[in-house]
């Protein structure tokens, strides 16, 4: 089995996802045990292929898929520490989910579908991080785009759900796009799309063409792990069923952009420009994401923004790593599988919340610790967890990160990912407060709530134990990947670290004054000054509204050409037709009889037909006859500028 | 060795059985039961008849194709020189007679279960679609220009009928104007193919090559290229030539669009890519490619923007048909073995996309359902229809692993590789748009209430065409080497030709 491991683990589930809708027919056990089981052979396999390269080094084993022209582009499997980090996050949280999924999504409708797309997700993203050249990568990274649009519309009856599924797919797909221009020029340039060879050849390009390549390829990344200014996709997502949430931001889609910059970094970490465009784009995305994650009322839209904030830190720790092996770039991978964790078991304490109460608007939430105690301990866990607290595996992680950023000397940089952490507790913090403490609302007074069901805590139960472990994993994580650097659990209590837990109390004690003390209310602070950054948090930085205004001017762009297209010709046919009809006067004049009866009947004829013909549809033959002379007219000029 | 009755034997097949088709129809609707069974084993057996000889074709082609890459056939043999007419076995004939006839069988066999022949005139249907295909392989099959010219007038004049079969008003309108807009085109084609017979003296293909490389007057030769290239651009409904094309396909029964969609439209993009690539390539005479890039954008971007601007769904996609004209000048302005590698495939996938959709779309215009907000609901309906449709969808705007998608990143090598990187972005970015108001119809299809029209099954038997297409689109797209090795020959073919 092991040999064939790096085939079936991203095969296996994606063709066990056809199989859904037949095993559905026999029953919902059956198919739940089906989901289950291709689950656990998938991490299976993927654990597997850890033993293949404990020596270090990277394997590529492919087959010949398509040829083009001279050069075959092959489809492969390339199986390297990065690679099987992803490929293991990927499997184990995907299994995690579809165990949470058993209870969570039992009593909707629609399952097979659910499932289906569930496993075709899993599989593209560890087809995905397992592929051994760009294209193949491309068409997972497509498929993972299709899988979140399928599923973010899961409830189609609700128009917000459907009209959520396609902003993330036409947003992403902005960057999708500048990813496959990306993949193009490299293509044109090296006449090769497999890894191993662009990963020594890269050299021969031009540093323009790279510069280029880079930054395409960036883009997007970025969009896809939902980087400023292209983020409000994620919030929109959260129209998913909360498990869907679970897996898009703990392993894959997301984790796709992370995925694309930690596998490219070494080619680009030369440019430059690339490196700095990284971490710049990273600490401003984790700040302002925090923010908008303190001012949002939704309580999906907590863990939404936080997302977008944390992959922020992870950006920002891979643009200031000068090389794959340095901390940098350990310190971002690091902290992106301790926030598969903790937000993960974020999305699935929620859910259980979610699930219940039937809102997700958090105002009117309040004091649930009581009727919720296991989900209370999961939230409280997820926010030490999050926030950097010892002895969670973020604080091994953001302490890392704050260590790679003053390894590279770059203040505003530190100060900016500092400032996050603290605001990253102070909404964590809100967020406990508003939802757990104080006295029930009115609107729970009226709904019973208990527990959630054993299937569901177990499943968080997991996630939440990894968050505790995983912190100490550090060390042979650092050996795993290479990374030159010696993990020392006593070096984490140094003066970086603990200026870390220092910010968090700047950060957590106004939202403690504020909304434990209440000694200023919430109104009040919207008055004045701060008024004017409520309503920038509110309106998303007036993104929305840019990108609104531009689909809209394309709209009315394309309605008016259409139009125009119609109205314009309508002039110039009837100008030459008068000329025309004076010039065959002329004619008819001077013509002998016969030929002036043949003439008279065919220019009525015409005449007869030519108004019914007119009448009836849209375009007019004579504009299509005075469009072809434009064609014609414009291609002459253009062949006599050419020549 | 190939000669002239293996190259005109699949032409011959279909057109006699196209006369066949009248009597026969006709005695078939006078039994009293097994009509339909009995109609579409009409369909099959011509279409396997052709088959079986195309098959023996292309085996003695490749057969032989170490010594002679390009096989010329020719009534007078030896004489291929002079006004004799004659016809032409290479890697992309052979290849695009293959799609021709797959794509043809699939049409047809939707064409005799939506019609329903126990309508009146459709014996005439089924005739006029049998001819269609076999004109449209003997063009492909051609070896000068004039004998090429003939078929496609054949066959444009067939789509005629096609196009005006039901004489509703809107219909017999989009006709004459098809009809009209065919005759200034081949107007313009015969025009400037006297200007090339003056020139050079001779009409076949590579003796027209020949005489054009050494450089003839140059300014007859840009008078001969004007013409000839607007006619097949109007053939082709390259913007701003393309006004008939959405008439047509909104006004022509749903069968006759995707027919036409599947084998006419390709089949006037694989003469556009065969007179402009294999035989006026040389740019350094008349540097055509970049004047042909600036229409290729424009049809693009046209295309897209006005399928954007529709509410008719029928009428979008045929908007989408002009978009995949861009797409196809792409690959053709590149002049490169890999843009005709793109052309070919693309004019597979193109064809099987549009006439799928076309399919799907006519299944729900049966009962009346047009715009946009008529589609609302159609998804929980039709579920088969609407997930087909679907397929057709994703395809068009590249989604892998969809067929389109390969095709789509063909075209744009192809269009990088040339140095016109430019075009590919503006192709690139007109995927954007295709596939936002692609989603706009899924959105309504499945997120929107469905109006009260909206009721019935769906007819089984017509999913079968269209499922047929579904399948060979997601093949293709994942595993595209089932074309890909009937098209790398002709690739190699290319280079030896451009070197």
């Amino acid at each position: 089995m092991a040999e064939y491991s790096p085939w079936l683990v991203w095969l296996f589930p994606i063709v066990s996802s056809l199989w859904v809708p037949l095993v559905s027919k026999l029953g919902n056990r059956a198919r739940d045990g089906f989901v289950i089981s291709v689950g656990v052979f998938t991490l299976i396999f993927s654990a597997l292929l850890i033993p293949t390269i404990s020596s270090g080094g990277s394997t590529d084993l492919s087959v010949k898929w398509i040829r083009i022209g001279g050069t075959d582009i092959r489809l492969g499997v390339f199986i390297d520490p990065l690679s099987l980090l992803f490929a293991n996050l990927v499997a184990f949280v995907g299994l995690v989910v579809l165990l949470y999924s058993l209870s969570y999504m039992a009593h909707e409708e629609g399952l097979p579908r659910y499932y289906f797309f569930m496993l075709l997700f899993i599989g593209s993203m560890v087809g995905l991080v397992l592929a051994d050249n760009f294209l193949q990568l491309f068409i997972f990274w497509e498929l993972v785009s299709l899988c979140s649009y399928a599923l973010v519309s899961f409830w189609y009856r609700k128009p917000e759900a459907v009209k959520a599924g396609m902003k993330v797919f036409i947003m992403t797909k902005i960057g999708d796009i500048s990813l496959l221009a990306g993949i193009l020029i490299l293509y044109a340039g090296l006449h090769s799309l497999s890894y191993q060879q662009i990963f020594e050849q890269y050299w021969k390009l031009p540093q323009a063409t790279l510069t280029a390549v880079s930054m395409l390829m960036l883009f997007g990344a970025l969009v896809k792990s939902a980087q400023l200014p292209l983020h409000s996709w994620l919030y929109s997502a959260m129209e998913a069923p909360t498990s869907v949430s679970c897996l898009l931001h703990g392993a894959t889609m997301v984790k796709a952009g992370v995925y694309l910059t930690a596998r490219t970094h070494v080619i680009f970490c030369n440019v430059p420009l690339w490196l700095d465009s990284l971490a710049w784009i990273g600490a401003i995305t984790a700040v302002l994401g925090a923010v908008l994650a303190l001012h949002t009322t939704d309580i999906k839209g907590v863990p939404a923004y936080s997302t977008v904030s944390q992959i922020g830190f992870m950006m920002a720790a891979l643009g200031v790593a000068p090389s794959p092996q340095s901390l940098g770039w350990f310190a971002g991978l690091f902290h992106t599988i301790s926030h598969a964790f903790f937000q993960g078991l974020g999305f699935l304490a929620i859910g259980s919340i979610v699930h219940q109460l039937g809102t997700r608007d958090m105002r009117k939430m309040g004091g649930l610790r009581r009727d919720m105690p296991i989900t209370f301990t999961l939230c409280i866990i997820v926010i030490l967890a999050r926030s950097g607290i010892p002895p969670f595996c973020s604080f091994f992680s953001k302490g890392l990160i704050a260590k790679s950023l003053l390894l590279a000397d770059n203040t505003p940089l530190t100060l900016l990912i500092y400032a996050a952490a603290a605001i990253t507790f102070a909404y964590s913090y809100r967020f406990l407060t508003i939802t757990f403490a104080g006295e029930k609302s009115s609107y729970l007074k009226n709904i019973k709530v208990h527990e959630a069901p054993r299937l569901m805590s177990i499943a968080s139960g997991i996630l939440a134990a990894g968050t505790i472990i995983l912190g100490f994993l550090g060390g042979s994580l650092v050996d795993f990947l290479g990374t030159r650097y010696v993990f020392d659990l006593a070096s984490f209590f140094s003066l970086e670290s603990l200026m870390f837990v220092v910010t968090l109390l700047i950060g957590g004690l106004p939202i403690y004054l504020i909304y434990q003390r209440r000694v200023v209310g919430t109104e009040d602070l919207r008055r004045g000054a701060l008024g004017v950054l409520d309503r920038v948090i509110e309106e998303n930085y007036f993104l929305d509204r840019a990108y609104g205004f531009i689909v809209r001017v394309l709209l009315s762009l394309s309605n008016n050409l259409y139009r125009m297209d119609i109205r314009v010709m309508e002039r110039v046919p009837y100008f030459v037709a008068n000329g025309i009809m004076r010039l065959s006067h002329i004619m008819l004049v001077s013509f002998d009889l016969t030929l002036d009866r043949v003439v008279a009947f065919t220019a009525e004829a015409i005449a007869v037909h030519s108004v019914k013909v007119r009448r009836v549809h849209r375009g007019v033959l004579s504009h299509f006859v005075l469009a072809a002379t434009f064609g014609v007219l414009l291609l002459y000029i253009l062949l006599i500028l050419t020549t | 060795m190939i000669g002239l009755l293996d190259v005109l034997l699949p032409t011959v097949i279909l057109t006699v059985s196209a006369m066949l088709t009248l009597p026969i129809l006709t005695v078939i609707r006078r039994r009293n039961s097994h009509h339909r069974a009995l109609a579409v084993l009409w369909i099959v057996v011509p279409f396997s008849a052709a088959a079986l000889w195309i098959i023996h074709l292309s085996l003695e082609y490749y057969g032989s194709m170490g010594s002679q890459p390009f096989v010329f056939v020719s009534f007078a043999p030896g004489e291929e020189a002079h006004l004799s007419s004659s016809f032409l076995v290479d890697a992309v004939s052979i290849y695009m007679v293959i799609v021709y006839l797959l794509m043809g069988f699939a049409s047809c066999l939707y064409g005799i279960l939506y019609i329903g022949f126990e309508e009146k005139p459709s014996e005439r249907y089924f005739a006029l679609t049998f001819m269609v295909v076999g004109s449209v392989m003997a063009a492909t099959l051609s070896g000068d220009l004039l004998t090429l010219f003939i078929f496609w007038e054949a066959s444009a004049a067939g789509s005629c009928f096609l196009i005006a079969y039901r004489k509703r008003a809107d219909s017999i309108e989009a006709s004459i104007k098809y009809l009209v807009m065919i005759v200034i085109a081949s107007g313009f084609i015969v025009y400037g193919l006297s200007i090339i017979y003056g020139l050079v003296g001779s009409l076949n293909f590579w003796v027209v090559r020949d005489a054009l490389i050494t450089a003839p007057d140059k300014r007859l030769l840009l008078a001969a290229f004007l013409f000839v290239a607007a006619g097949y651009a109007i053939e082709t409904a390259v913007v701003p030539f393309h006004m008939w094309l959405p008439d047509a396909y909104t006004a022509a029964p749903p069968s006759s669009a995707a027919f036409l969609s599947a084998i006419v439209d390709q089949a006037s993009y694989y003469v556009f890519m065969r007179v402009l690539v294999y035989i006026l390539t040389p740019p350094e005479v008349l540097n055509w490619p970049v004047a042909l890039a600036v229409f290729s954008a424009l049809t693009m971007t046209v295309g897209n923007l006005f399928a954007l601007a529709q509410r008719d769904v029928r009428r979008m996609v045929a908007y989408v048909c002009v978009a995949d004209i861009g797409y196809n000048l792409v690959a053709i302005t590149s002049v490169k073995p890999l843009g005709v590698m793109g052309n070919l495939f693309f004019f597979f996938v193109g064809g099987m996309t549009t006439a799928l959709a076309f399919m799907a779309v006519g299944i729900v215009n049966r009962l009346g359902l047009k715009t946009l907000e008529d589609f609302a609901g159609v998804g929980r309906k039709f579920p088969l229809t609407s997930i087909a449709l679907v397929v057709a969808a994703l395809s068009f705007s590249g989604v892998p692993p969809f067929a389109g998608f390969i095709a789509k990143y063909l075209v744009f090598t192809a269009a990088i590789e040339a140095g016109m990187a430019w075009l590919a972005v503006v192709g690139v970015l007109n995927s954007v748009l295709q596939s936002a108001y692609l989603l706009r119809l899924i959105h309504y299809m499945y997120a929107r209430p469905a109006g009260r029209r909206v009721r019935g099954g769906e007819p089984r038997n017509l999913l079968i065409p269209v499922y047929i297409m579904v399948v060979a689109i997601i093949v293709l797209g994942m595993y595209p080497a089932f074309a890909l090795d009937l098209i790398n020959p002709a690739a190699l073919q290319l280079s030896l030709l451009l070197s």
